[in-house]
């Protein structure tokens, strides 16, 4: 891209964000839905709004201060939904996306350690710096990779890197189905929505071009994955009939299914109460709030509830945006909420269909049992599934 | 009041801090810019963005704040949750902002039938916490998710509630405590439901609009809630509603807590936002009460008995359920009218009985009265119970900040006259900031003068909130 050109686009970015900001009137409905307020407006989509505008209407060079603020939301559009209940929704995840495109664009952002990550997804196909290797290291060790299969699964960075039960636990279900199933393995590369939320998006069109490459080489019938991230980044950022046309399933999609279809059975599980804690990404992103429930629902010994805060209302754990690496301390903070709204429910387990979520409210369910505030179990869907297949 | 000629903010910051603490207060451009927008349809000046904002934790911190700022003539504008439409919570000078959000305290005491809260305390969240305990918070308003109670208290507002059932914040409030500008903590009222008699300086505050101090802690009677049942009815005539609601107080029915209004426009935005088919016509909600069931049930045909002697060519009584609350909410979308376009501006008029019908017609031939919004679409809506009526136009976004002040003032002019002509002075947010010329020509410069002298007793710095006295 020349320099005129270069400019050109720069500065329609600021003219289109100074259109969308002015969409925020400051009511401040939005305010306390926010997982990340502190107290200080400025911890809200209406200061997020308000400063952008500003910056933007005052010709402000980008500063660190404004990256905090915009860097600083797990995208999880709990505002949008509040706004939405009063008035026209201001897109708020949308204009802190493509502020963080500017940042980028500007050369003043992501934040320093997004730039880590970002190197990392370059260097090695994932944002975390792990050997491309350790990518396989939880699958089966009786696990051969096929050249063609009908099922492909794709478990996504967070998975293969930072959980030790999703993948055995898939697997188990597919076999227990008999199904004619591959995965990637090496071959996986993150789906790029980290680039994508960081606005790091040169990167995330290169993770696209790598994953329908490696996808459309095995030529299956449907696409599996049992993360949230990388389902809503298949399903919104990637081309339409991207894969070859094929359909773009999540795990409780598919899990679903094929329980309709008469191929999982479950069996009576010790009595338990499960809470089901809504992804962000699947549930107020995508409208997906039944399917999961209607599984666990059919669990003999499992009792459903409720967070009192749930479907579109649900509210976040903390990890998303990729704002946990940006404030762990922080993450955690709201994880612990959603954990102590999760006991205060009742609940023995919460179940997620969502690594990031499982894996931050892990966390906080850990630190809170170290504190003896509460006793919980947190686990991924696919495991609850899959020791349901086998029973107690 | 005199102007400020040098003010070392670095100093003012750091004296801040020291009252306060570091970590709530800020003099980053970020926040300060963040609390001084409010939902007036265009965009704060330069000149009028605070120094620091401050958010103190106790009446004390407040006390001390107000001696330090008042002993230099600092001015101070309170920040609730700054949603008044009427300008009240938007700086018009260099200021600092004194924001109430820790004050969200909440104590339900059912010995002496009362509850306390702090006056950061969000709307929705106390109405909460009365409901699972079987009680009803006098006052609704749209905003309640966010408002606060000080600044519903200091604007004494019910929202969309019907006055005759449980009056106002001033009729409701038993005792409040309060920091006066120059510092000092006072009490007002009482702990027993029976309120004073004579003098009680409680009512003083209650709808002082923050000129007179800031109202810290408020205690209201606990009101036991009761039985409901719903109404809707659709009309061709907007004035066959109004005649409706005039028809109920004329015959003494049971009036409904909530007697609230869909214009035709207003309606059909609001129906399809909730997957509703469109009505023909307009929209009348309403919401009887009763001490049983049985009672409320009883009221609510009443209700629609009025609505069918009015022309209702439908009308249904609901239970509650989800039709019910699909229905109430798409009222509640009524912003959806602004279709990603722009801001709004609304008119908040009100009439006297007998002029009801005649003010629905006119509200909504006002677009040909105007010049900014000549023609353009008008969105009505209101509290018909109330005897209030809503107009809403879209501001759009692409129109320069000078039009929209411009267009924001024009629309004010059709309250102010609408308001003097209908015998009323609005009933939701306030009288002062963009009301004052409404004020002074309805209650004339000698009441004005005494209001002002007033302001001085309270506050002889002109420091809390100055200018909204002044109008905008």
């Amino acid at each position: 891209m020349g320099k005129a050109e270069d400019k050109k686009e720069k500065k329609k970015m600021r003219e289109d964000l100074l259109l969308a900001t002015q969409q925020c009137i400051a009511c401040e409905f939005c305010v306390p839905s926010c997982p990340l307020y502190s107290g200080w407006l400025t911890d809200s989509a209406t200061g997020r709004m308000q400063s952008l505008h500003y910056a933007i209407k005052s010709k402000m060079d980008l500063d660190d201060r404004l990256r905090e603020i915009l860097y600083s939301c797990t995208t999880c559009g709990n505002c949008e939904f509040k706004c939405k209940s009063f008035s026209q929704a201001v897109k708020v995840t949308d204009i802190v996306k493509k502020a963080r495109r500017m940042f980028v664009k500007e050369g003043k952002g992501p934040m320093p350690v997004h730039k880590l990550m970002i190197e990392s997804l370059k260097a090695k196909g994932n944002p975390l710096g792990e050997p491309v290797q350790k990518r396989k290291g939880e699958y089966p060790s009786t696990f051969k990779k096929k050249d063609h299969a009908e099922t492909l699964l794709f478990f996504g960075c967070v998975t293969s890197y930072q959980d030790f039960e999703i993948i055995p636990s898939t697997f188990e279900i597919l076999e227990g189905a008999q199904i004619d199933f591959t995965a990637l393995e090496v071959e996986e590369y993150c789906c790029g929505y980290i680039a994508h939320l960081v606005g790091a998006e040169e990167d995330f069109e290169k993770c696209k071009e790598m994953n329908m490459n490696a996808i459309s080489k095995i030529g299956p019938k449907r696409l599996v994955t049992t993360c949230a991230g990388c389902f809503r980044t298949f399903k919104e950022l990637y081309p339409e009939g991207a894969f070859n046309g094929i359909p773009v399933l999540h795990g409780i999609q598919y899990i679903e299914n094929l329980i309709e279809d008469g191929k999982i059975q479950f069996k009576f599980l010790p009595a338990r109460r499960v809470v089901y804690h809504d992804p962000c990404d699947l549930g107020r992103h995508l409208g997906i709030f039944d399917p999961p429930r209607n599984i666990i629902r059919q669990i003999p010994g499992v009792e459903l509830i409720e967070f009192e805060s749930n479907r579109y209302h649900a509210d976040c754990c903390g990890g998303g945006g990729g704002y946990k690496s940006v404030n762990l301390e922080k993450s955690l903070e709201v994880a612990s909420k959603r954990v102590a709204a999760a006991a205060s429910a009742g609940a023995d387990v919460i179940v997620s269909a969502c690594p990031s979520c499982k894996r931050n409210l892990q966390l906080a369910a850990d630190l809170g049992q170290q504190q003896r505030k509460w006793k919980i179990q947190v686990m991924d869907i696919t495991e609850l599934v899959a020791q349901a297949m086998i029973g107690a | 009041m005199k102007k400020i000629k040098t003010l070392n903010a670095a100093r003012l910051v750091s004296d801040l801090k020291g009252i306060v603490g570091e970590a709530f207060v800020s003099d980053d451009i970020y926040d300060r810019v963040s609390y001084a927008r409010d939902p007036m349809p265009y965009d704060i000046e330069d000149k009028n963005i605070p120094y620091a904002v401050v958010r103190p934790g106790s009446t004390e911190e407040i006390s001390k704040l107000m001696t330090y700022l008042n002993k230099r003539k600092i001015p101070v504008f309170l920040h609730g949750s700054g949603t008044s439409l009427g300008g009240h919570s938007r700086p018009k000078m260099r200021s600092v902002v004194l924001a109430t959000n820790r004050f969200n305290q909440i104590e339900i005491n059912e010995e002496y039938m009362f509850m306390e809260c702090g006056c950061g305390t969000i709307c929705a969240d106390l109405m909460k916490a009365l409901d699972k305990k079987g009680y009803l918070l006098p006052m609704n308003p749209g905003s309640q998710i966010v408002a606060t109670m000080g600044g519903l208290i200091a604007t004494n507002t019910i929202g969309h509630m019907v006055d005759v059932h449980y009056g106002r914040p001033s009729h409701r409030v038993l005792g409040l405590e309060v920091v006066l500008p120059t510092g000092e903590i006072i009490e007002t009222g009482t702990k027993s439901l029976r309120r004073p008699s004579g003098i009680d300086l409680t009512r003083f505050f209650a709808g002082s609009e923050g000129l007179f101090g800031i109202i810290t802690k408020a205690r209201m009677d606990l009101i036991q809630k009761p039985f409901m049942k719903y109404v809707a009815a659709f009309f061709k005539e907007p004035e066959s509603a109004a005649y409706s609601f005039m028809r109920m107080y004329r015959e003494k029915i049971p009036m409904p807590l909530y007697g609230e209004f869909l214009g035709a426009n207003s309606a059909r935005v609001g129906f399809q936002t909730k997957g509703l088919e469109p009505p023909e016509g307009c929209v009348t909600l309403a919401t009887s009460l009763g001490r049983t069931q049985k009672e409320a049930d009883e009221n609510a045909e009443l209700v629609r008995s009025i609505f069918e002697q009015e022309k209702a060519f439908r009308s249904m009584t609901l239970g509650p359920g989800e039709e019910q609350e699909k229905i109430w909410a798409s009222r509640e979308f009524i912003l959806h009218t602004t279709q990603g376009k722009g801001n709004f501006v609304a008119i908040e008029i009100v009439s006297a009985i007998p002029h009801l019908a005649k003010a629905m017609t006119e509200i909504h031939e006002v677009p040909k009265t105007l010049k900014i919004f000549r023609d353009a679409e008008i969105y009505t809506y209101g509290h018909l119970g109330a005897l209030s009526l809503h107009g809403l136009f879209v501001i759009p976004n692409e129109w320069s900040d000078a039009k929209k002040k411009a267009a924001f003032m024009e629309v004010m002019g059709v309250d102010r006259r609408m308001n003097l002509k209908y015998e009323a002075a609005g009933g939701e947010w306030g009288q002062m900031a963009v009301r004052v010329p409404f004020w002074r020509k309805k209650y004339g410069e000698k009441a004005y003068g005494l209001l002002k002298q007033m302001k001085a007793v309270f506050d002889p710095s002109n420091i809390l909130n100055p200018k909204n006295i002044d109008g905008l």
